[in-house]
């Protein structure tokens, strides 16, 4: 039975840098603002179970590249707050480039392959 | 990491944490879908499909938080405890046969570990090796000090030697005019503390050179000692102390716990060597110290063996001539240098193979309990099947879900581990009632100690691994969708069940060869006790007497002979005697002797005993020819029959003339005795009138008859001892028979222990087979059903179980007969009487496990013959 595992797996280390670069953007943010933003940004295209954030935004914070507090949300609820650490930024601008790196290999065999 | 571990313990503040914020995440989307449009319930549910499986993330987010491992532990430890409480059978029937198996092994483990492995109290106990010499009698194993300086001098092999003598007997006074008390006393070198790496507890230890003959005598008591003579006051350093007369001084005492280097005996006080005179340290045929050295690091304990036996050759060379039979004896033997890191013990050679062997026994017992609690698992693990699918279908990982059986496994084995440590620290001290008392053998300490509880939990963890880890795997190897949807009884394919039948039939193997290690020891014992030693042992006290060193020769004489005359008088007591030897009475003296044969003088190396006229009536040594000597002889002498078979043939050797004493005239023949054990062959001897011997009385024994049990008589004998002088004690009193069963100590408990765990292996093997069987025909009660109803008789569905069995049980023997023969021939040393390959034995095991067996699969046989084939179908 499909534990939503195996799409969690493919997305978990992309998902980070998407949750980083939105905190970024975003400044400080909660969960559902987060999933949110990210349905937007792509568009409809990553159908990701919302609920699969929330396992992404602990292991972020357990290694401390976001932190987290609670605060009162827009409309007067209490909801938590994550935002992106020093540490944290460091990291994504790591990934990041990385990330660019990658595609730009990954283009190259590609565009040759189809020449 | 911190994190994890505050997320373990603040588990609930966290869990209603992400419970607020997941309730919000989803408000929100149920807000949003509203604005939208949707009703109230749509709007819920849309939320819910955005958000994903709730319960999962939740799950998912647990188990990245905390320490999963610590959580899930606690989880299945709590689940694994209501399921056993569910199932009191099982987990009683398991537990006990657990406690039973572990019980064993750490019983016979306690008592291996403080006979052969718990080390003395001194610094780096494992650089210790005794030196000794081996291949002889016990009493010329020691050293004398010459040689013993020589091994000290090799400097290349050992950091250091030290000479200490066995603990002896010593009267001793604390105050002027104090009352005396008795204490056990060793002679040590200067350097023997120093060398154990000891620290005073007070005052200090032998200086270099104080063990020179002439200087002050100095003692240093034990820790105990000083509690109990001197109220453990400081001020014990320099006090006097008389010991067997002399005065002493008190410079020390001994660390707490340490007394001596002897596992079983103790010593109290420690003097130097120098005092017994320079002549003794002088003598190189005085074999009377034991000698203990540091080996330096490298160096092999065969190396320091060699060394010492070139010293120990080189001095035997170097003395006059080599033919006499003690040198003999002497050259025979060889010196022999053992790790001494847990004491020295004689007990240690005696019982080092016997206890090993139980050991291997004992061993194979826990593994039949634990197939027994295997297949107990495996039963369960058939019948959960439904609850292991219904976990697996709602997302449990397979591995958690063996994760959870090991848990109980585990539990079981911990319930069984100090369950089975209680039955060992109750059984381990009738254990210890084998081993030889005495008046200095300090009772083998067996309680647990680290190392003991140690050895439970792995044997308990082991025991576990073992028979949870097969089963687990198979409980969890179920389909989801069948296994859910089955009801009532389970329907494997037969083959599933070949683990149990392996099982049982390993069972069977381990029994039989239990079982025939039994019967081999049971029957040693059984030999050995129909031995005839050529004297009746009932109601025989032996015992000595303590003189005090001033004692003079001719007032030792009569005391001995008033005792004699007292104790004969005594009502009750049917003879009385005394003798410089005897059974059991260890020591063994020969004589070079001329004996006047028909063919003319020949020349003999006999044993000897002087004795009084009493002795053969006491011992119940039977006369064959002649007559004893009686008060007034002297010149007389009783020869036993070996004696005359080796010397006379059969000619009479009644009145021929022996060089002994000056000449001695045979007057009497009488049957041979075993003097040193019942497995050794009996030696010529001949009996001479105590009167004429000049040995001091000091070594003599007593022997006295009574009518009946001695058991109140020697406080009886006591009191005449006192009311002749008061000042004399009785020591070491104890029943010939007692001596006799001491000597049979080895023999006694493996065949006691080894018939115990075999009669257990058997009732395991039996209640292991029943429960497979049972289960089986449980299982196969449709099949049964069916083929009933389709016309098999009773008797032939009976025997189809019975015959099912007997493969199992055939297969078992066969594989245990093979086992057995081989495992057998490593005990060969300690049989007698019988091989190790008696086939009687051997058929005899089988033939009884056979019986047992067929019994307790008769009565699921019996159930199969009975099922009737309409309930069973109704049953479907």
């Amino acid at each position: 039975m499909p534990t939503g595992d195996t799409k969690t797996d493919l997305l978990q280390g992309t998902l980070d840098l998407i949750v980083m670069r939105t905190l970024e953007t975003m400044g400080e943010q909660h969960g559902f603002g987060l999933a949110k933003r990210i349905g937007q940004v792509s568009e409809g295209a990553l159908d990701l179970n919302q609920g699969s954030l929330y396992p992404a935004l602990l292991r972020l914070e357990q290694r401390g590249w976001i932190n987290s507090r609670w605060g009162v949300s827009d409309n007067n609820r209490k909801a938590r707050f994550y935002n992106l650490t020093a540490e944290g930024r460091r990291r994504m601008e790591q990934e990041a480039g990385d990330w660019a790196r990658t595609v730009a290999i990954m283009e190259r065999f590609l565009r040759t392959a189809s020449e | 990491m911190w994190k994890r571990l505050r997320a373990t313990f603040g588990k609930r503040r966290l869990d209603a944490e992400l419970d607020d914020e997941v309730q919000f995440h989803l408000e929100m989307l149920e807000q949003e879908h509203r604005a939208r449009g949707l009703t109230e319930e749509d709007a819920r549910l849309a939320a819910r499909r955005d958000f994903g499986g709730i319960t999962q993330v939740k799950e998912v987010y647990r188990e990245r938080r905390g320490l999963a491992f610590i959580e899930t532990f606690a989880q299945d430890v709590r689940y694994g405890a209501r399921v056993l409480r569910r199932n009191p059978a099982f987990t009683l029937a398991a537990v006990l046969s657990l406690a039973l198996g572990i019980g064993a092994n750490t019983a016979v483990f306690s008592v291996f570990n403080a006979l052969l492995l718990r080390a003395v109290p001194v610094q780096n106990p494992r650089e210790l090796v005794s030196i000794r010499k081996t291949g002889g009698p016990q009493y010329l194993s020691n050293f004398s000090y010459p040689l013993y300086k020589q091994i000290d001098a090799r400097r290349d092999l050992l950091k250091g030697a030290a000479a200490s003598t066995y603990a002896q007997r010593a009267r001793i006074t604390t105050r002027s005019g104090g009352a005396a008390g008795f204490a056990w006393l060793e002679n040590a070198s200067a350097n023997y503390f120093e060398l154990l790496g000891l620290r005073p507890a007070a005052g200090r230890f032998f200086a270099k050179g104080e063990d020179t003959p002439g200087t002050e005598p100095v003692a240093v008591v034990s820790h105990d000692l000083w509690r109990t003579r001197f109220a453990s006051e400081p001020g014990v350093v320099g006090r006097a102390i008389t010991i067997d007369g002399t005065p002493y001084t008190v410079i020390g005492v001994a660390p707490a716990g340490f007394r001596g280097l002897d596992t079983v005996s103790r010593a109290d006080i420690w003097v130097p060597v120098g005092v017994l005179g320079a002549e003794r340290l002088a003598n190189s045929r005085f074999n009377w110290l034991r000698v203990v050295g540091r080996r330096k690091p490298g160096v092999p304990l065969e190396t320091i063996s060699a060394a010492a036996d070139t010293i120990y050759r080189a001095e035997l060379h170097s003395k006059g001539s080599l033919n006499s039979p003690w040198r003999k004896i002497e050259l025979a033997m060889r010196a022999q240098a053992d790790s001494a890191g847990a004491g020295i013990s004689t007990l240690r050679d005696r019982f080092k193979e016997p206890l090993t062997i139980l050991l291997a026994l004992v061993g194979m017992l826990l593994m039949i309990a634990c197939a027994n609690v295997a297949n107990l698992m495996l039963a369960r693990g058939a019948a959960r099947r439904r609850e292991m699918a219904l976990r697996l279908s709602i997302g449990a990982s397979r591995m958690r879900l063996v994760r959870q059986c090991l848990t109980e496994g585990f539990l079981l084995a911990a319930l069984g581990g100090v369950l089975g440590l209680v039955f060992a620290i109750a059984g381990s001290g009738s254990l210890v009632a084998f081993l030889p008392a005495g008046d200095n053998v300090t009772p083998l300490d067996v309680r647990p100690d680290g190392t003991v509880l140690l050895f439970t939990a792995v044997v308990s963890l082991g025991s576990a691994l073992l028979f949870a880890l097969v089963p687990a795997f198979r409980a969890t190897r179920v389909d989801p969708g069948p296994g859910l949807k089955e009801r009532g009884a389970v329907h494997g394919a037969p083959a599933r069940f070949g683990l149990g039948r392996a099982l049982v039939a390993f069972q069977v193997t381990l029994s039989l060869v239990l079982l025939v290690g039994a019967g081999l020891f049971v029957r040693t014992l059984a030999s050995l006790r129909t031995i005839d030693p050529g004297f009746r042992q009932e109601n025989v006290t032996v015992f000595w007497l303590d003189l005090p060193k001033q004692y003079k020769p001719e007032d030792a004489d009569q005391l001995q002979r008033k005792l004699l005359d007292r104790l004969s008088a005594v009502p009750g007591v049917l003879n009385a005697s005394c003798a410089s030897l005897g059974p059991y009475m260890s020591g063994k003296a020969s004589s070079d002797v001329t004996v006047d044969t028909p063919a003319g003088p020949k020349q003999a190396y006999v044993d000897q005993q002087y004795a009084t006229p009493a002795y053969f009536a006491t011992l119940g040594i039977p006369l064959l020819r002649g007559r004893v000597f009686d008060e007034h002889d002297k010149n007389v002498a009783v020869v036993s029959e070996l004696f005359v078979e080796e010397n006379f043939g059969r000619e009479d050797p009644i009145g021929r003339r022996l060089s002994i004493n000056g000449g001695s005239i045979i007057v009497g023949v009488v049957r041979d005795v075993l003097q040193q054990g019942l497995r050794e062959k009996p030696a010529a001897m001949m009996y001479l009138p105590m009167s004429a011997s000049r040995i001091p009385r000091a070594y003599v024994s007593y022997q006295v008859r009574t009518a009946a049990a001695p058991d109140g008589m020697i406080e009886t004998f006591r009191r005449e001892l006192a009311s002749i002088d008061p000042i004399v004690a009785l020591t070491d009193a104890r029943s010939l028979a007692a001596r006799v069963d001491e000597s049979l100590m080895r023999e006694r408990l493996l065949a006691t222990l080894s018939g115990f765990f075999g009669a257990l292996a058997l009732a395991l093997a039996a209640v292991g087979l029943y429960g497979v069987l049972s289960y089986s025909v449980a299982r196969r009660t449709g099949e049964i059903g069916v083929r009933m109803a389709l016309g098999a008789a009773r008797g032939t569905v009976l025997w189809g179980v019975i015959r099912d069995a007997a493969v199992l049980i055939g297969v078992g023997i066969a594989a245990g007969l093979t086992i057995a023969l081989a495992a057998a021939r490593v005990t060969a040393s300690l049989l007698f009487g019988i091989e190790p390959k008696d086939a009687a034995t051997y058929i005899a095991a089988a033939g009884l496990l056979a019986m047992v067996a067929l019994l307790a699969s008769w009565f699921p046989a019996r159930r199969a013959a009975s099922i009737s084939p309409t309930q069973a179908l109704r049953h479907e």
